[in-house]
């Protein structure tokens, strides 16, 4: 058992997907790694000896490290859960869209657990081939031209990025980094810290750097949305966080004001968006947008408190958005008949609890995070109007919603009784019952993410244990353990 | 089990199972059972706090609580009974569903009520927002009830917002999370709480309780049941922001800002909303206005400092809710019978029952506050109030002015209403007398009777007034000065109100127009409608289109220019002369990256795609070459093949591409091509100049290196470093990457067997025989020569790279001259099963993950290698392979065409 | 003075690389790529801080004096490597892809 398989057991899952099963086995094949993967991600969290992998058993510096730490903990427990109900929402898929769709969720359990700024770069580069893979059928060659030029050169920074930190300080081991980096001169921190935060951003969709998103979501089975375009940003998002807990505190608050206001702008385009736009499936996009503007703004600032409200909001983010999108497409496509709700009450009430939770409504899962998201930043009077006026405008854009689908506001246009009819398929309910659960217990033990928020914060800790871990570590001489 | 307030929880419970209920067959009667038990425990409870393990679920009691409890429920009862008659004819679902929501919004309520913490105070302010929002939708097929409701929501949410915000600002600066605690202490030091939390606040109050200028989702939200009107628009819900500002009073009560805007909006909502009742045809609109008037008048009263407004505002409150719902409670009896809510139609309908005419009487009264109401008492202490000291003139004046305006109304409004009712003023349609149901409207008869009753009977207000809100002075009955200015002033208001209402009641003009088409069109609540839900969307649609249609196409172009804007000021940094560590004294390696970059120039200034392709295969090749003159041979071989085999993708891709029948390409325009400019040469300045700074002294030492010599033989097994970094040290990046090769193979294999029948590949094997012979000795020998490289790979210049390399090329030749598929796909995923398994199979041994051993028949990086092998073969392989079939089937295309 | 040159001639190749990702045309964009994807490999390369220098290979060289202070670096190496394989497969796809929804909707 090692973390190692928290990789490979979705890639071979992949191929094993390659030959053609039925839908039904495909749903027994999904629920089959995510019981695999849950049960590995538990064992190795509960066995602190088994979270520091050293690919190899090489010492940290020579080789790969993967770090098992409260931060990894969480995105892959969220990515595993969200990955049940995607997988069966996407059994109908053929068998090459389920490999490229495993390797994508490989490559996302990747990423949050290396330790090493190359392998993470590995693990972007799978990410967006899959994805590209996933997401260009033939026609769309238009659409698919930003998206992927723009991640051409996110990759080429990231690599002119990597050069600077080996040119600089001669790692690319996250540790490693984290210890040598204060003793950089100021501007070569900046350099290497703007570079690699820029790639991130890219990736996360910071303003205005989210101009390749929305349009880059072709004609899709939202389903897919639910899975790629709520977790990819959430990538970003990842390696944003470990980056800044990484380079540690100062740098991140030379530049907070830059990404403050930033973020600040993204909320509210996205917000704008989200209201102007009249399909759901871009309105949602935009949502996403406008939440990832709120989670980065948690970001930028950096403390404790405030990290723990990125983690309380950004696990409710995921689950709800996920939720909607599963929706999204029935919902779409029985709008011809305009008011649902007259004629499908269960559909309709899940969709407006998970629109309300997204809005941030007591007592459900958004408000718990909204609430830490208030209480860090009542020492910063904009931030904190920002925030309540951003509550407000979620508030709005869930009711325009509602009046848009889901009931009759307009005088003149009759209501035609006969529509195509919703099912009530499995990963909304799941997405609900989620997200239920997730605002009961994070209003009871919101602990846990301070604890996480705490170990990040206190950045030694990613170097300690690892220099704990080399001694035990093979070679033929030892290498010397102090490097300053 | 004692009842004190430690059981509150426990209360709350079960409450809140038996209104689950609600949603089946028992509907109204587990709501009355509910509102019953709620009453009944309420009245006996003790006052105190109830804590609880769970923070979050502290409650507690006091008289305040008490009152606005026994309210809510008191009035649920007469409601549950009310509604279990007046919704008899609707479906068993309907009803259900009905009572379900009301039920939720009660128990809601009166969580809101007890409750301690101030997530819990919030979390339930929300909630009576969501059940009213519900509620006020009920009817589904009703656009206006649809829009009504989503009005209200959007209205008290904003509040809900507001009391979140001032909620965590104040407990963040007062270090509590105990409503009552948080009071007492703000009473303490009133000066610390700040401004915006103040403000939010009594926004939280103002947009609740429809005061101005939110008062206009109360009129829209009349389109919910007459039941829901009666008990939330009028009594309980629209009272709690009085609830909010009564319970923060001792916190706030010296505070200007509350005084003023409090009151000040108050007295203004009072005076507008009585002028507007006057206006509306609608009987329960009519109402609405009337309602949120009389809650400006209590919102004055608890915003102030003195205690005796605190009395007073405790006796219009409970006036007010007894007689507005019996008003709401008697016109859904009347448009029962009449169908109708117009006053027009209704005209003369009281004369059909004495019992319902003297109840509607005894209600009007009380609005109006003559003597012998409730109503009157308070309207006195309102005045008495008023006559008191004042901070300014100016002040004194315009409460008063907005008083008398208000009362003057109020009492016009009451006795039209009655009047109107009550007169006949146009003759019958039909001869039949709509009936009016008796048991309705016994069901209410409680209510206007207490109204008239504590009228006349005071002491046991004053009594309850003792004790809930105890003020320093006695308080006086108002009959005590029966000819001091203000009794004098509330008669006059009374004559001249009723004179012109009997005034009005005959104008024929009056009675037939149709105000609400004419206001509509000024409507605050229709031009909220309009802009919120079709005009601001519609706009903010505009200006997304035109922000994604203009960032489309210069989505590159943005990103370029905030990585420039970004990296600028740095620009500091940036040295020149450039240094770069040691002394780069190579010839070859300078001259050769020269001579590439020269290529690179002319690439540019030449427009020939062809030219342009091989030299870029030149340039390829002269970076392998300054790999070479660096010492890093493994990367001459890699870059030779993987630049021969862009070549071969290259060169097809522009014979086989369509724009290359276009005679001239698209080029971009004069404009595009400097700004192009600008982005790439600004990048480049930084991404290269960073490239070249001073070497920092001191700050690390190459570990890595300098373990990978001493190591890579004794514990690796090998001699070429470079390799054994990766399939040894590095594994995992290698194992990412060949995934990325065999993604990009097997993601261009999916888009091709959508389109493509893969029998186009074996059309076309080489037709002349000396060809194919020649092309199968030849592929053998590439055969051979990878497997060579990929063996030796561990101790000199090869690997898994390399071999496979030359093995795909194997491939392709075997394709061409066999002319059979090559399932270029197959081996990638065997390839990637290989290697996957390699990184699994130090585990069974008993090693680490992706542990490097050695076995007899060789190092364990081998079979990884073989894996890798694999994987290159079958994804270059299968990335010629669909090139093939694409120029084959394009080759066949053309010979049919000819 | 070999060190302004060696900059000069990065970046030519990076921002001729750049630019011709701009151009409309797909060819073009695919040349640009592997331009400036060589500009990037070989800055990883001058990232290792260490003059050309004897290969870090061989059985033979080791035998002989090699040692970490007189050859090359090769992390940077193995990087470059995994930055070529993965820049081609890019490249690859794109080809493929455009090539094939050329015909799609042609």
């Amino acid at each position: 058992m090692s973390l190692g398989l928290l990789l490979l057991l979705p890639a071979f899952f992949g191929i094993i997907h390659m030959k053609s099963w039925n839908p039904r086995e495909r749903i027994l094949l999904g629920f089959l790694l995510t019981s695999l993967l849950s049960f590995s991600l538990g064992f190795l969290w509960l066995h602190p000896e088994l979270r520091i992998l050293k690919v190899g058993n090489w010492p940290h510096f020579a080789g790969i490290v993967w770090i098992l730490d409260g931060l990894s903990f969480l995105f892959c427990s969220v990515a595993i859960l969200i990955y049940l109900p995607a997988s069966i929402a996407l059994r109908e898929q053929n068998s090459s869209f389920q490999f490229f769709f495993h390797l994508f969720f490989a490559a996302l359990l990747g990423a949050f657990l290396t330790a090493d700024i190359f392998n993470l770069f590995v693990m972007f580069e799978i990410f967006l081939l899959s994805s590209y893979a996933l997401f260009f059928g033939i026609k769309q060659l238009k659409e698919a031209s930003n998206f992927i030029w723009i991640n051409v050169f996110g990759s080429a920074v990231y690599l002119f990025a990597i050069s600077y930190i080996y040119q600089n300080l001669s790692t690319v081991n996250m540790s490693d980094i984290a210890m040598r980096f204060e003793q950089l001169p100021m501007d070569r921190q900046d350099i290497i810290f703007l570079t690699l935060s820029f790639v991130f951003l890219l990736k996360a969709g910071l303003f205005p750097l989210f101009v390749w998103m929305p349009q880059s979501y072709p004609a899709l089975p939202s389903s897919v949305l639910a899975f790629v375009g709520t977790l990819g940003t959430k990538l970003g998002l990842y390696a944003f966080i470990r980056w800044t807990s990484i380079v540690g505190g100062e740098v991140l608050a030379r530049h907070a004001d830059l990404f403050l206001s930033l973020a600040v702008m993204t909320i509210f385009l996205g917000a704008l968006g989200a209201m102007g736009k009249r399909s759901l499936r871009n309105s949602l996009a935009y949502l996403g947008i406008s939440h990832i503007g709120l989670l980065l703004l948690c970001a930028s600032v950096g403390t404790t408190n405030a990290l723990t409200a990125l983690l309380v909001y950004f696990v409710h983010d995921v689950i709800v958005m996920a939720g909607l999108f599963f929706l999204c497409d029935d919902i779409e496509s029985a709008r011809n008949n305009r008011s649902i709700f007259n004629r499908q009450s269960l559909v309709s009430y899940i969709f407006l609890i998970l629109i309300l939770a997204s809005a941030g409504i007591p007592p459900l899962s958004g408000f718990w995070g909204k609430l830490q998201i208030l209480k860090f930043s009542t020492q910063l009077p904009m931030i904190f109007i920002s925030v309540l006026v951003s509550a407000f405008l979620f508030v709005y854009i869930g009711l325009l919603i509602w009046s848009r689908y889901f009931v009759n506001i307009d005088d003149h246009s009759s209501d035609k009784a006969a529509g195509a009819k919703i099912g009530i398929s499995f990963p909304s309910f799941y997405c609900l019952a989620l997200s239920l659960a997730y605002a009961f217990l994070v209003s009871t033990q919101p602990t846990f993410f301070q604890f996480i928020a705490k170990e990040l914060s206190d950045q030694n800790l990613y170097s300690v244990r690892l220099h704990e871990a080399s001694i035990n570590s093979k070679s033929t001489s030892q290498p010397e353990l102090d490097n300053d | 089990m004692s009842l004190d307030a430690s059981n509150l929880q426990i209360l709350c419970l079960i409450l809140l199972f038996i209104h689950a209920l609600n949603f089946t067959r028992l509907s109204s009667i587990s709501f009355i059972a509910a509102s019953a038990l709620a009453f009944g425990v309420g009245i006996f409870f003790q006052n105190g706090l109830a804590p609880s393990h769970w923070a979050l679920a502290e409650m507690s009691w006091s008289n305040l609580r008490q009152f606005f409890f026994l309210l809510v429920s008191g009035l649920g009862i007469i409601i549950g009974i009310y509604s279990h008659i007046y919704m008899g004819n609707y479906q068993r679902e309907e009803r259900s569903r009905f009572f379900g929501y009301l039920g939720l919004f009660q128990w809601t309520c009166l969580l809101l009520v007890i409750s301690n913490h101030i997530y819990l105070f919030a979390t339930a302010w929300e909630l009576t927002s969501i059940t009213s929002f519900l509620l006020i939708g009920f009817d589904r097929q009703s656009p206006k009830a649809q829009r009504g409701a989503i009005q209200a929501f959007l209205v008290t949410g904003l509040g809900g917002i507001c009391l979140l915000g001032s909620l965590v600002l104040l407990s963040q600066q007062f270090q509590t999370y105990f409503v009552d605690e948080l009071i007492l202490r703000i009473a303490t030091q009133p000066m610390q709480a700040s401004v915006l939390a103040t403000a939010l606040l009594m926004l939280a109050a103002l947009t609740k309780s429809a005061q101005f200028p939110f008062h206009f989702w109360l009129p829209d939200a009349m389109h919910a049941p007459t039941p829901v009107s009666a008990y939330l628009h009028s009594a309980t819900l629209v009272k709690l922001g009085i609830f909010l500002v009564a319970l923060f009073w001792p916190g706030f009560q010296h505070n200007i800002l509350w005084h003023v805007g409090l009151s000040g909006l108050g007295l203004i909502t009072f005076a507008w909303g009585a002028g507007f009742s006057i206006l509306q045809t609608d009987m329960k609109a009519s109402l609405a206005h009337t309602t949120y008037s009389q809650l400006g008048l209590m919102m004055m009263l608890f915003s102030l400092t003195s205690d005796k407004a605190r009395a007073a505002g405790f006796v219009v409150l409970l006036a007010h809710a007894l007689y507005k719902s019996s008003l709401f409670l008697s016109v859904g009896v009347i448009s029962k019978a009449t169908k109708s809510l117009d006053l027009r139609k209704c005209s003369g309908i009281l004369r059909h029952s004495k019992v319902f005419l003297l109840l509607f009487a005894m209600a009007i009264l009380s609005l109006i506050a003559s003597p012998g109401s409730l109503g009157f008492v308070g309207k006195e202490w309102v005045m008495s109030i008023l006559s008191g000291p004042f901070a300014s003139s100016s002040a004194k004046y315009f409460s008063w002015a907005c008083f008398v305006t208000g009362a003057y109304s109020t009492v016009l409004f009451g006795v039209l209403f009655f009047l109107r009712l009550y007169q006949k003023h146009t003759p019958s349609t039909t001869n039949e007398t709509p009936k009016l149901s008796t048991s309705l409207a016994l069901s209410f008869g409680i209510l206007p009777l207490l109204g008239i009753l504590f009228g006349c009977f005071l002491e046991p207000i004053f009594q309850w007034l003792d004790r809930l809100s105890p003020t320093a002075e006695k308080i006086e009955s108002p009959f005590a000065h029966l000819l001091s200015g203000n009794f004098v002033l509330s008669i006059l208001i009374l004559l001249a109100g009723s004179w012109s209402a009997y005034k009005l009641s005959t104008d024929k003009k009056y009675l037939s127009a149709g105000w609400e088409s004419k206001l509509n069109r000024f409507s605050l609540s229709n031009i909220f409608q309009n802009f919120s839900l079709e005009r601001l969307p519609t706009h903010l649609e505009a200006i997304i289109y035109w922000f994604e249609a203009k960032t489309s196409k210069m989505a590159p172009q943005i990103v370029f220019l905030f990585f420039i804007l970004l990296m600028m000021p740095l620009v500091a940094s940036l040295q020149l002369p450039p240094v770069l560590g040691l002394p780069i004294s190579s010839l070859g390696f300078v001259a050769s990256v020269s001579a590439a970059s020269l290529l690179a120039l002319i690439i540019y200034f030449i427009s020939h795609s062809m030219t342009q392709i091989f030299l870029l295969g030149a340039v390829g090749y002269l970076v392998a070459f300054s790999y070479a003159s660096f010492g890093a041979p493994d990367l001459v071989l890699t870059q030779i093949i993987i630049e021969t085999a862009s070549l071969v993708l290259l060169v097809f891709a522009w014979l086989l591409s369509n724009e290359r029948k276009k005679h001239r390409t698209e080029k971009l325009s004069k404009l595009s091509s400097i700004y192009s400019w600008l982005f790439s040469v600004g990048a480049s300045i930084f991404l290269i100049g960073f490239l070249f700074l001073p070497p920092l002294e001191g700050v690390s030492q190459k570990l890595s290196s300098l373990y990978f010599f001493e190591n890579s033989e004794a514990l690796a097994f090998g001699t070429n470093i470079v390799n054994v970094i990766i399939v040894d040290f590095r594994g995992l990046d290698t194992l990412g990457e060949i995934s990325v090769l065999a993604l990009a193979a097997l993601g261009a294999q999916a888009l091709f067997r959508r389109r493509f029948r893969v029998h186009h590949i074996a059309s076309h094997p080489f037709s002349s025989d000396w060809t194919r012979r020649l092309a199968k000795i030849f592929s053998l020998a590439l055969l051979l020569f990878g497997v060579f490289y990929l063996s030796r790979g561990h101790h000199a210049p090869g690997g898994g790279f390399i071999g496979g390399g030359l093995g795909s090329l194997t491939l392709a030749m075997w394709m061409m001259s066999y002319g059979r598929p090559i399932y270029g796909s197959i081996w990638a995923i065997v390839g990637l099963v290989i290697a996957y398994a390699s990184a699994l199979l130090p585990q069974i041994f008993g090693l680490q993950f992706f542990e490097s051993f050695s076995s007899p028949i060789g190092p364990s990086s081998l079979f990884f290698d073989i894996g890798v092998f694999a994987v290159v073969t079958g994804s270059v392989a299968s990335l010629l392979e669909i090139l093939y079939a694409i120029w084959t089937d394009q080759k066949g295309r053309r010979s049919q065409n000819a | 003075m070999p060190n302004f040159i060696l900059m000069l001639a990065l970046f030519l190749l990076l921002s001729i690389g750049l630019r011709m990702i701009f151009e409309p045309a797909f060819l073009k964009k695919i040349i640009g790529l592997g331009l400036f994807g060589h500009a990037i490999n070989l800055s990883l390369l001058l990232s290792g801080w260490t003059k050309p220098q004897y290969p870090s290979i061989g059985r033979a060289a080791f035998l002989g004096n090699l040692s970490f202070e007189n050859s090359s670096d090769p992390l940077p190496q193995a990087l470059i490597l995994t930055a070529i394989v993965i820049g081609f497969a890019l490249t690859g796809f794109l080809i493929l892809f455009h090539l094939m929804s050329e015909r799609e909707n042609s």
